[in-house]
């Protein structure tokens, strides 16, 4: 029994490099955030005017910026695992909560943010309530895939698994902290990445906005950035998505790395794949440092254990009141329904009370941008289709290519779109057309994504056959790889123009030193009534936009979906 | 051990499964039994004989429709606090080392970290997986991985441990092995438990470990007989009182129904055993190499084949007509000889007759396509037939199968992309002498 932990042991390890290492990070953190919050004090609104473009302004605020992703990413996190478990669980949940997430995630996120700041600033004040808004957007713009995936986990437990934890008896609570969180570690560190890179492109939006006829600046590499657009201040424009190239990089190395080497450790299945598992520098350091492990093993492990004999203490002294939760979820869910027809009706009333030309407007407005959706689509695969199978069907040329789609992927577009304005303005293209393009700038990586995974996919022998059977050229794309990436294609094209269509918000109004750029479409609606404050317009907008969407997802992408699924699937 | 005390008693068990018509479909029906304290019991049943099922009713992981299960004279509600369970799947946590694996199962007692750990490595010592404590399961092999699935369950010191096919996802030797060491905790007494209930398919492995097998017949699983194995552990396979009793229980297991089956009126079809027209064939032409006849448990053993895999193609041959059981052996009929004999064009014409004859689905599928219009169905008309008795998978594999042997027979052809059946234009019935592998 070489395996008991000895006790002076633990106090003898000594501090090692690692150490040193991960001491320094903490202290430094610890600094940055306390250089970051200094700002904080002063009255944002009074910002608004001066907005500082020089010095040390730009790190600080970038660091703000990240903060407000991170703790978005927390709220989305405890969102996710709250709402899954009860969708999975629950009765309301398969017939009240998935359908209404399947609305939620509809919403243009943009949309979010322009419908909750009001809400937001009369709960908790100007200062707060801006800040409020700000996470919020961030959370929408992270949260529902996020608890698609875990809903989706729990729903597919490994049945022998769940047979085992039935016949140990666990507690719920055990169940959930040894089985079905480790269970959706992989998922859910999937899905955060994605969330997380799209965050970004909602950073920029969401720091600065118009409320009201007035311009709200919340200090951020975001507002840092709509100031220089609005000063045409190219170097400070420039200098702003260097930080945001350096802090996408860096949150990847620091943040992500580690994260995808540690989740390896939960894949299901009993074989070691053969596959190179991914390694992070940092995670070794960290399991190997001693301090790291007397702190998981004096601190994290105790309370673990002791939160669990309290669980199952509770568990054991008070039986399980079925009845009243059953109350409790019943009441919750008059509730729920209750409110969303309340106000359902209060907003139809009002837009009726108001102006009822605007419905068919929108709708108008709503056919422009759904024809610059699927354009910016179409176009976005015209070029990734043979790109990605080029890279999807090259060893060498994916190893340099996935990383660097990577980036660009992450990369908030719309910080580019007032530069690429510029150059609209000079050959004189009509935003009108020239929202395409933008549109195009953010998601098009989305179907390159895909078609690569769908071509790195095709079957070896697949391939073989082609070749010996002489298929070439047209006949190859028509045969095999068409069909075999098809379904990676839809896939792609579906998460692509969700993104059109939140990107529409932002692409459809330019501004640039001074001068704003206005496309007709439903996206500038929703801008520009937030701009404005008109609430009845803006209400229409979001409404018919995710009507749009919903639309579009059941009579195109499902169909197509469909198709994919049954008839191009290859089997493995 | 006819005086020990009736630890756990299995009462006029039913299971019904509801099918989407609406039919209820009997997996288990009045299975009554009683395990005594001492017993190691064997439940012996064809695969798909609700065998597994039978088991989870016992853990209570499964209610019964009817019926119930005691403990000591206790009827059991919800989860059987007096056992732990052994899957075929092992059923490993691969985030948790073996020691938090077999930990795991004395977290819900709510003992203390330290008790848990000392229980932990007494069980993983005994059981030989000493120096694997801090390996996660994915880097053991299959045998270890057991093994852990062994200590978890030994670790809570069970009054019953259940297992469910344990040793079948591994190989011989490994499984041999693993065997041999429960036998020998066993019977040393090495562990507290008060009795093994083993589900298996392996006549083998039941008359090698076990007091008693309990014989569950197929669809649905009743008892069909209760074998008390006498014989003193160790115990030697070319021993001839093995050799025949493991015979012997291969004869109850492959026996025609009995005549008192009629009173429990079935109007439900014969399910069609899955197996290609391929594999069909290939066990007429082995059967006829063998000189027409053979023992079933040889013939087994000659295959390399369990009863589980090696049953269905006895049946298909059965019910095709090409040849016959009779006491553990089957033989080959007029028909079948004529089979194994014929040219390849030859065998499909024998097969199309035989099968319109002797298999009446078939001969129904084929009716109906002659007598629709476009001579083309949807394979979910027919499926509707099926699902009147069978589940949902069961009757597609069904379909399936009838699909596969119709296709043989060039009695008619499918297209899985409108996914209907139909018949082929008579010019092209000749083009394909090739058959289907």
């Amino acid at each position: 029994m070489a395996w008991l932990p000895k006790t002076e042991n633990l106090r003898l390890r000594r501090l090692n490099l690692a150490d040193l290492g991960i001491m320094l990070f903490v202290i430094s953190l610890i600094v940055a955030l306390l250089l970051a919050g200094r700002v904080a004090p002063e009255d944002v609104l009074a910002q608004s005017g001066p907005f500082n473009l020089t010095g040390w302004s730009l790190p600080v605020d970038a660091l703000r910026s990240l903060s407000r992703i991170f703790i978005a990413f927390l709220a989305s996190l405890l969102f996710t695992i709250g709402y899954g478990y009860a969708a999975a669980y629950t009765r309301v949940g398969d017939r009240i909560l998935v359908p209404l997430l399947d609305i939620l995630q509809s919403v243009p996120v943009l949309g979010f943010l322009a419908a909750s700041v009001g809400g937001f600033v009369l709960l908790f004040g100007p200062f707060w309530g801006f800040e409020a808004a700000a996470i919020f957007a961030i959370f929408t713009a992270q949260a529902w895939n996020m608890t698609f995936a875990f809903y989706h986990t729990l729903r597919t437990l490994p049945k022998d698994l769940q047979e085992v934890t039935s016949v140990m008896r666990l507690s719920r609570w055990q169940r959930l902290i040894h089985f079905e969180l480790p269970a959706a570690i992989i998922p859910l560190v999937l899905n955060s990445m994605m969330s997380f890179g799209g965050s970004w492109f909602f950073l920029a939006a969401s720091e600065s906005f118009l409320y009201q006829h007035r311009t709200i600046h919340l200090p951020g590499i975001g507002s840092y950035i709509a100031v220089a657009q609005q000063r045409g201040n190219t170097a400070a424009l420039l200098a702003a998505m260097a930080a945001l190239l350096l802090m996408i990089v860096a949150v990847d190395q620091l943040f992500w790395r580690p994260l995808v080497a540690w989740s390896t450790k939960f894949k299901m299945g009993q074989v070691e794949s053969q596959e190179e598992a991914p390694s992070s520098f940092i995670l070794t350091t960290l399991r190997r440092s001693s301090l790291v492990q007397s702190l998981r093993e004096r601190l994290l492990m105790p309370v673990v254990e002791s939160l669990e004999v309290h669980m199952i203490r509770r568990a054991t002294t008070r039986p399980p009141a079925r009845r009243e939760w059953r109350l409790v979820s019943t009441v919750l869910s008059f509730v729920l329904i209750g409110g969303t027809i309340v106000f359902a009706v209060l907003g139809a009333a009002h837009v009726v009370g108001s102006d009822l030309g605007l419905v068919p407007k929108a709708i108008v407005l709503g056919f422009y941008t759904l024809g610059r959706v699927l354009a910016a689509v179409g176009l976005g695969a015209l070029w990734t289709v043979p790109v990605g199978v080029w890279v999807g069907m090259n060893a060498r040329a994916l190893k340099w290519a996935q990383p660097l789609a990577q980036m660009a992927a992450s990369f908030p577009a719309n910080v580019l779109f007032p530069l690429i304005v510029v150059l609209f303005i000079r050959v004189g293209l009509n935003l009108n057309w020239g929202a395409i393009p933008l549109m195009m700038l953010g998601t098009q990586w989305y179907i390159l994504f895909n078609v690569m995974a769908g071509a790195m996919a095709i079957p070896a022998d697949l391939k073989e056959a082609g070749k010996v059977f002489g298929l070439r050229g047209a006949r190859v794309w028509r045969e095999l790889i068409l069909p075999a990436i098809f379904p990676s294609l839809i896939t792609g094209g579906i998460t692509a123009a969700g993104g059109a269509w939140n990107a529409s918000i932002v692409a459809e109004v330019v501004v640039w030193h001074g001068k704003t750029l206005a496309a007709s479409g439903l996206g500038a609606l929703v801008t520009e009534s937030t701009a404005s404050g008109n609430t009845v317009a803006l209400l229409v907008a979001i409404v018919v936009m995710s009507g749009f969407v919903v639309a579009t997802n059941r009579l195109l992408w499902r169909p197509l979906y469909r198709l994919a699924e049954t008839r191009f699937h290859v089997e493995e | 051990m006819a005086s020990a005390q009736t630890l756990l008693s299995v009462e006029a068990i039913v299971k019904d499964y509801s099918m989407p018509s609406g039919n209820p479909v009997r997996v288990l029906d009045e299975v009554s039994f009683g395990v005594q304290e001492g017993e190691f019991l064997t439940i012996l049943g064809p695969s798909g004989s609700g065998k597994s099922t039978l088991l989870r009713i016992i853990a209570g992981l499964v209610e019964p429709s009817s019926g119930q299960v005691c403990y000591l004279d206790k009827p059991l509600t919800g989860v059987n606090p007096h056992v732990a369970m052994v899957f075929q799947s092992f059923a490993l946590f691969p985030w948790l080392t073996v020691q938090e694996n077999v930990e795991l199962g004395l977290k819900s007692q709510g003992l203390g970290a330290r008790e848990r750990q000392e229980r932990a490595l007494k069980v993983i010592d005994m059981i030989g997986l000493d120096g694997f404590e801090g390996a996660y399961p994915k880097e053991l092999s299959g045998g270890m991985r057991q093994r852990v699935g062994f200590a978890r369950a030994l670790v809570v010191e069970p009054d019953v441990l259940l297992m469910d096919e344990p040793f079948s996802a591994l190989d011989v030797l490994t499984a041999e092995n693993l065997r041999r060491d429960l036998l020998e905790l066993w019977l040393e007494k090495r562990i507290p438990t008060k009795a093994i209930l083993i589900v298996t398919h392996s006549i083998e492995e039941a008359v090698y470990m076990g007091d008693r097998a309990v014989i569950l017949s197929r669809e649905p699983a009743r008892v069909i007989a209760q074998v008390p194995i006498l014989l003193p552990h160790w115990r030697e396979r070319e021993d001839v009182r093995f050799v025949r009793l493991v015979d012997q229980i291969y004869q109850t297991l492959t026996a025609r129904p009995a005549a008192t089956d009629s009173v429990f009126t079935r109007r439900r079809p014969t399910p069609v055993p899955a197996v290609r027209a391929g594999s069909l064939t290939g066990m007429i032409e082995l059967l006829d190499d063998l000189g027409g006849s053979t023992d079933l448990y040889r013939l087994g053993d000659e295959l390399n084949m369990d009863l589980e895999d090696l049953l269905p193609i006895v049946e298909a041959v059965e019910m095709l007509g090409l040849g016959r059981v009779r006491e553990g052996d089957v033989a080959l009929t007029e028909p079948g000889r004529a089979f194994a004999q014929a040219t390849v064009l030859a065998r499909k014409e024998l097969f199309r007759d035989t099968a319109l004859a002797n298999v009446p689905a078939l001969a129904h599928i084929r009716h109906e396509l002659e007598r629709h219009p476009q001579q083309r169905v949807g394979a979910e008309t027919f499926l509707g037939l099926f699902e009147r008795y069978y589940s949902p998978e069961d009757s597609r594999r069904q379909m399936e199968t009838l699909i596969d042997w119709g296709r043989y027979a060039e009695l008619l052809a499918y297209d899985q992309e409108t996914d209907q059946v139909y018949l082929e234009a008579e010019n092209q019935e000749l083009q394909s002498p090739l058959p289907p592998s």
